[in-house]
């Protein structure tokens, strides 16, 4: 017998909403009965009853608080959201170009304390809040070639470790899932070799898979979760 | 246009939901000379946060402004715009003006 849907009734927010893994946790949402919301730069790759998309930089601060002021009128508030936009460049750090430095500054850092800090505005009225940051492996592996990719990475989990006490009053958690490597478009903007290195010297030496995922991110965005914020959680036996 | 009137109105809901959470005897007085930053102020760091919040919320579903009452104008001053609900008030209508 089917168990009632994990999210029925809630407004989720998932960023880079529109491939990979925010893709992956679009569906997951809206299968277990929840109003998705997406954002991503691009436009919308969903097309369902209970998904809204917008194509939104969330790197771009008047942008996500346009967003945010525009959900307030037509949701009142988010339960979950799920800060997952990412950009990542490896390359040597005598080679990386600042334009790459500072968009993976601007989106996998400032965008997900833009959204935080809106998203949190709204679910401090219902005293109720989900926030989880998706981090990285690379933060504490530091591999060559992610210098400025692996340090967003550390200073979200830091970002997360602040946030959970100024939130935790209005009943809002923020934690973070540190992914392993996903078969995702995301994997296909680093070298293939130096991804099969690091997958070899995991403890579990595997790629993850969305169920690793989704076990993590539903047991964060749990009602029964709310005695658990400021954590990082790391997939594969990876620890900080 | 938004006016002085309305803009007290909002502020002072905010100070009676603060007020709301407080002990009868531990009252926020709610008056334009309230104090609501710096060392006299009567609101703690969290009610501070949950007032201007509820302000800027006020003027986005109440009357379609997208304000940030946050901004680095408003850092930038030497006087700071939320020392009390006159200055704040005073500093709404200025960029209300401007939106």
């Amino acid at each position: 017998m089917r168990t009632a849907p994990k999210y029925q009734g809630m407004v989720v927010v998932v960023t880079g909403a529109r491939k990979g893994l925010g893709r992956i946790l679009a569906d997951h949402f809206l299968d277990e009965g929840a109003r998705v919301v997406g954002m991503s730069r691009g436009e919308a790759s969903i097309t369902h009853a209970r998904y809204e998309h917008h194509a939104v930089d969330v790197g771009d601060d008047g942008a996500v608080r346009a967003l945010f002021a525009k959900l307030a009128r037509s949701h009142g508030t988010v339960e979950v959201v799920v800060n997952n936009a990412a950009v990542a460049t490896s390359i040597h750090a005598m080679l990386m170009p600042a334009s790459r430095a500072e968009e993976m500054v601007r989106t996998n850092f400032l965008g997900g304390f833009y959204v935080s800090r809106e998203a949190a505005k709204l679910m401090r009225k219902g005293k109720f809040g989900r926030i989880i940051n998706i981090g990285s492996m690379m933060a504490t592996l530091e591999p060559i070639g992610a210098s400025v990719y692996a340090a967003t990475k550390a200073a979200s989990m830091t970002l997360t470790a602040v946030l959970a006490k100024e939130f935790a009053g209005y009943g809002i958690t923020v934690n973070t899932l540190a992914l392993t490597a996903l078969e995702t478009d995301m994997l296909d903007q680093l070298p293939r070799e130096k991804v099969d290195e690091v997958v070899a010297g995991l403890p579990i030496p595997r790629l993850a898979t969305p169920d690793d995922i989704f076990n993590v991110v539903d047991f964060f965005a749990s009602p029964q979760s709310s005695y658990i914020t400021a954590q990082t959680v790391f997939l594969g036996g990876v620890h900080s | 246009m938004i006016t002085t009137d309305v803009v007290d109105t909002i502020i002072f809901r905010a100070l009676e939901a603060l007020n709301a959470e407080r002990d009868p005897e531990d009252q926020i007085a709610v008056s334009s000379a309230t104090s609501l930053f710096g060392v006299d102020a009567a609101l703690d760091s969290l009610e501070f946060v949950s007032l201007i919040t509820d302000v800027e919320a006020s003027l986005n579903l109440d009357h379609g402004l997208e304000i940030s009452l946050a901004d680095d104008r408003a850092m930038a001053r030497p006087q700071s715009p939320y020392a009390t609900v006159e200055t704040l008030r005073d500093y709404i209508l200025e960029i209300a003006e401007e939106t």
